[in-house]
């Protein structure tokens, strides 16, 4: 084959040209020299390289865990048939297993309580989980879901503080992760009735809570129903939102139920568009019996434990956009460098190369903007909010160019960019549709703009 | 044709969509077997909304009209099933340019008037208006339009292919394979019902069916248009299907206190997704106005290269008022949405198409 330095890419000088940058910053002043940088970079060691050392570290090995094991595994499953409530596919459940083992599902304590190398402890805790986010979701989204849900239903416990709860249940899950023995939490606070309702504060203001505790002899009895579940099928542990018996919102409690619990149901997961890996459970509760000892963070607790848990999830929402879009442009960028037309790669006509530009332009700012949230440290409801919807608008449009960029073979399964879209296209929908979103930015807002009304 | 004749075509297919083929789609989660498909067509045939070898009133047949006709049917049909009308279209397109030449086959067939990789760029108007081609283009043509694979997603129980091949000489040359080997793609991206299958022509001919050069330049630029259409008019149609259910959800959930459709941010959904409808309405029945010797397919692949993203951002506008339920496959909206994002690529995306329609104005095609 012939060298493919022998020649430029159409429309551009050789890199040995003394016109290239790459040659001509060479007759730089040697002090000047190393301020503008004109060398070929991996883009993803460009990134991984701003990052803290730890971080840098932490990011290799998850991209090194999803390319062995998420990636040779994700187009089979994407198209198994939809597998009945609780019942994995076969390989989904070895990549649970090996992620539980790699400590992929205890990495929200440090060790020796859970997998997280303590030394991250420095940096807030949404950022590894961001970098996990984007890691995954670049090589499948549906095992993304499957192995990051079930941080989301631990989140609870962890910010209830409720030392029992983690003892008890929290650690000990942890460790049989860690043996390779999945034991994954689910997060509900959806139900028929309530979607974007349980996500902001003025129509919570105003619903009907569907899922009830009554108070019992020891604990509660909870009864109702949640829908879209993620992982709710086969997780061992579902933290439960539900109001006090003839109360409103306001007495939202956060129960730790057990899966096994007697009226707990999982009647049917939904067919969906993709993240076929993960399930979307309905669950059905009928008077299921929760002790005491399992509310977490206390009666009434619950609004703000679910918003605190959505205020520090929606950052490795928001990466997993990154994500998508990074994997619609790495499929895009090896297209246009194998595909032959007209008697050369795609990617010597310049339109091509245009939107090549466009993709790593949105893919970076959409980073920078997770990068920057994740290193709050304390996550704000409006930076998080916003590069939610920011970055899974992003997701998507990245995906059009990709496959405008294909063309007709874009909609081959193999070519992994329509599942990509697939895939990205729930970012827009959970943990707070995108226009919710929006509005939770302006909700943090609120009372800078009744200053600015007051004419303060 | 007169107006009552053209009504009555119209109420026709309206009563087959609602009669026959909506009762068979009701789950989008099940797509049409194929057997349903295979029944669906023969009803259309016998209809006669899928033209024959017996020429009637069916799609794309009496090109000396103006093409509202078919747009309308097409439009319809789609707003039922995409990939039903996509089949449709195929087929007929297939017959009447089969019709067209003068050659004869037996069953129905299949027109692959697109490339191996789009529609050959800029250098594909070049070619159509009759610019001398320089080496690049010629190569381009050639590889697009040669005899390698065709990606094609259609009804795959065809018997007879019809192609256009570019020759070495910059030439195009009519062509029909009736033994053409097909590789299947299973789960393409959209059109659940039809299939996705690279086929090879193959390089046989019926010895007299090539025509003259010119006569096969303007039926390839005839056919391109045609085509481009059909499938700015499938997509217009499932993207009313999309805004149709979208706004009847929107006027019973409740959230936030109030029906959604109260909510400006839905309200904003809607209207995205009705403008997109709008405009696409509109141009298409601009272009409808004209017979196809009147078209012109600089003007069409404009159209196509606006109408495809506008439409794909209405749809998922539409599927976004439904939130959660938008993405669950028994709903419907999550079809529509995968079905506009393959008719958005197929033959020609939209940046290909606006490389054509710059060349084709530059060279006052
Ligand atoms: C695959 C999947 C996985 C999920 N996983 C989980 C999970 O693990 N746990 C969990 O609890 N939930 C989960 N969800 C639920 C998800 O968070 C909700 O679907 C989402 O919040 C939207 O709610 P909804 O579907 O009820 O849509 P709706 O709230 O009915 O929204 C419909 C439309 O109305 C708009 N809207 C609603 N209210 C307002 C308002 N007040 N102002 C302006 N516009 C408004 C929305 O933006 C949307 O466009 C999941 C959903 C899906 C699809």
């Amino acid at each position: 084959m012939a060298d493919p330095f022998a020649r430029p890419l159409q429309g551009h000088v050789h890199p040995s040209s003394v016109l290239s940058p790459r040659k001509a910053f060479a007759r730089l002043a040697s002090l000047v020299r190393p301020m503008v940088r004109y060398e070929p970079q991996d883009p993803w060691e460009l990134d991984t390289s701003r990052l803290p050392r730890l971080l840098a570290a932490h990011r290799r090995k998850l991209r090194a865990f999803a390319e062995s094991w998420l990636a040779p595994r994700a187009l089979d499953i994407d198209v198994a048939p939809h597998a009945p409530p609780g019942k994995l596919h076969p390989a989904s459940r070895e990549v649970l297993r090996a992620a539980g083992r790699a400590g992929h599902l205890s990495d929200l304590l440090p060790r020796p309580l859970g997998s997280l190398d303590p030394r991250l402890l420095r940096f807030p805790l949404a950022f590894p989980q961001a970098l996990k986010a984007e890691e995954f979701a670049r090589v499948d989204g549906g095992l993304m879901l499957l192995l990051c849900a079930t941080g989301l239903g631990v989140a609870p416990a962890l910010l209830a503080g409720n030392l029992g709860a983690l003892r008890r249940t929290v650690i000990p899950a942890f460790r049989a992760c860690e043996r390779g023995e999945p034991h994954l939490f689910a997060f509900a606070i959806t139900e028929p009735a309530a979607g974007s309702d349980a996500e902001e504060s003025h129509g919570a203001s105003l619903l009907r809570p569907g899922v009830v505790a009554k108070a019992c002899q020891g604990g509660f009895r909870l009864t109702g129903r949640k829908c879209y579940i993620s992982g709710g099928d086969i997780a061992k542990h579902v933290v439960v939102f539900a109001a006090l018996e003839g109360e409103g919102m306001e007495s939202w409690t956060a129960f730790l139920v057990p899966a096994g619990a007697e009226g707990f149901r999982v009647p049917r997961t939904e067919l969906k568009m993709g993240m076929r890996a993960s399930g979307a459970a309905e669950i059905e509760l009928d008077g299921v019996f929760v002790p005491e000892r399992d509310v977490l963070g206390g009666l009434r607790a619950g609004w703000a434990l679910n918003r605190a848990v959505l205020n520090v999830s929606r950052i490795p929402v928001a990466a997993m956009g990154v994500g998508f879009a990074r994997a619609a442009l790495e499929e895009a960028t090896a297209f246009a460098c194998r595909f032959r037309l007209g008697g050369k790669p795609l990617v010597d006509y310049q339109d091509v190369q245009l939107t090549l530009a466009q993709m790593m332009a949105e893919t970076n700012a959409a980073r920078a903007l997770v990068w920057q949230a994740a290193a709050s440290p304390q996550a704000r409801q409006g930076e998080a909010a916003a590069a939610k919807f920011h970055t899974t608008d992003t997701a998507r449009r990245v995906c059009e160019l990709a496959m405008d960029l294909l063309g007709n073979h874009a909609v081959l399964h193999e070519g992994r960019v329509e599942k990509v879209f697939r895939d990205a296209r729930l970012t827009q929908i959970f943990e707070g549709t995108n226009q919710i979103n929006r509005l939770a930015v302006i909700e943090e807002e609120q009372e800078r703009l009744l200053g600015l009304l007051a004419g303060r | 044709m007169d107006s009552p004749d053209q009504d009555a075509v119209l109420a026709e297919v309206d009563r087959f969509a609602t009669r026959w083929l909506e009762p068979r789609c009701v789950r989008p989660e099940l797509p049409l077997t194929s057997r349903d498909l295979d029944a669906t067509l023969v009803e259309a045939r016998t209809l006669g909304i899928v033209a024959t070898a017996d020429p009637g009133l069916g799609l794309w047949e009496d090109l000396d009209d103006t093409l509202s006709r078919s747009l309308r049917v097409l439009v319809r049909i789609a707003r039922a099933n995409a990939g039903v009308a996509l089949a449709f279209h195929l087929e007929s397109l297939a017959r009447v340019l089969l019709r067209r030449l003068g050659f004869e086959a037996e069953g129905p067939g299949l027109a692959a008037v697109f490339g191996r990789y789009g529609i050959g760029r800029s250098a594909l108007a070049r070619f159509l208006a009759g610019v001398q081609l320089d080496e690049d283009d010629r190569a381009l043509l050639l590889d697009v339009f040669g005899a390698s694979d065709r990606l094609v997603t259609g009804h795959d129980g065809f018997s007879w292919l019809l192609w256009p091949a570019m020759e070495d000489r910059g030439t195009v040359r009519w062509c029909l394979t009736t033994t053409p080997t097909i590789r299947r793609h299973p789960h393409a991206h959209g059109f659940d019902e039809l299939a996705t299958f690279s086929v090879r022509p193959g390089m046989r001919r019926m010895g007299t069916d090539c025509t003259e050069e010119t006569a096969n330049r303007a039926l390839f630029a005839e056919a391109l248009t045609l085509h481009a259409l059909g499938l700015v008019a499938i997509a217009l149609g499932s993207a009313q299907r999309a805004h149709g259910l979208a706004r009847s959800f929107a006027a019973t959930r409740r959230q936030g206190g109030k029906t959604i459709d109260g909510h400006p941010a839905v309200q904003l959904l809607l209207a995205s997704s009705r403008g997109a409808i709008t405009s696409v309405e509109g141009s298409l029945e601009a272009l409808g106005q004209r017979s196809i010797r009147g078209a012109s397919i600089g003007r069409v692949f404009s159209v196509r290269a606006e109408a495809h993203p506008l439409l794909c951002r209405g749809a998922n506008d539409a599927l976004q008022v439904f939130g959660g339920m938008g993405y669950m496959r028994d709903v419907g909206l999550e079809k529509v949405v995968r079905d506009l994002n393959h008719l958005r690529v197929l033959s020609g995306s939209p940046p290909e198409l606006a490389l054509f329609v710059s060349a084709w104005e530059m060279h006052g095609g």
